[in-house]
């Protein structure tokens, strides 16, 4: 996964809703923000805290992922997820949304 | 149509989701294929919830989603079974009070939660779920329940 973060960053709408669907998953239990080195997570309160580099599966997501078979999804599926976590620069054709304006909505 | 034809029809009309595991899973089922067979609660669970479902009413659609999912669930016990794995003796396939065992009810719920989907690609995560829980004791009934409920909320893309 890409290094990125988006706080204050202006988003296409294609990053936006992966990153909402990212915050659902966390919402869930099934994924953590790690801390880099140890085994403890930080609360992801908001969309501006994802950190690709640093999402994980928690136990149960790791237990999800295994008794479900996740693992047969295609590589190329996969990294088409974190191509779209990846920032690309502008895009003027796609709606941009900037993140710190949804917090506290 | 007797029940056994009515459920392997059904299987029959999930080719359009699962392809060759449509084949293998009609071979297995009617002990026409090679390798290890059907035995115990496994296959007796089978039978029963797919009959089952297959005597309900469904659409074209959800034939193929029911239809397509039970054929990689069969397909994915064909495999572990021929990998000399050993389904679950913990009473998971035993009937309980109500006259279903654990792995019925799990099994109905995947084949219920498949029919619902309109993610089609989720089938082949359906069926690879439940040949999982129905080899490992460690995974309860709650549990099993609990994961098919986050696996429903899940979108594929």
């Amino acid at each position: 996964m890409p290094h990125d973060s988006y706080e204050n960053k202006k988003l296409n709408s294609e990053l936006l809703q992966t990153l909402l669907a990212t915050f659902e998953l966390s919402q869930m239990g099934l994924l953590k923000l790690w801390l880099t080195g140890t085994e403890h997570a930080e609360a992801l309160l908001d969309l501006g805290d994802i950190r690709p580099k640093d999402l994980g599966l928690s136990s149960p997501g790791k237990r999800l992922f295994s008794l479900t078979g996740l693992a047969l999804i295609a590589e190329a599926e996969v990294r088409s997820v974190a191509d779209i976590f990846a920032l690309a620069g502008g895009n003027a054709d796609a709606a941009l949304t900037e993140v710190s304006k949804l917090r506290n909505k | 149509m007797d029940n056994v034809e009515r459920a392997l029809s059904l299987i029959k009309k999930g080719a359009p989701i699962a392809g060759a595991a449509v084949g293998s899973a009609i071979g297995f089922m009617t002990g026409n294929a090679g390798g290890a067979a059907f035995g115990g609660g496994l296959g007796a669970t089978l039978a029963t919830v797919i009959e089952d479902t297959a005597a309900r009413v469904l659409s074209r659609r959800e034939q193929i989603r029911v239809g397509g999912t039970a054929a990689y669930a069969i397909e994915f016990i064909r495999e572990r079974l021929d990998a000399g794995d050993v389904q679950r003796e913990d009473g998971f396939f035993e009937n309980q009070e109500f006259g279903a065992s654990a792995a019925d009810e799990i099994l109905d719920g995947v084949l219920l939660k498949a029919k619902a989907g309109h993610e089609e690609r989720k089938a082949r995560f359906y069926g690879k779920f439940f040949s999982n829980v129905a080899f490992d004791s460690s995974c309860s009934r709650s549990e099993a329940n609990y994961h098919l409920h986050l696996l429903d909320r899940l979108t594929y893309s």
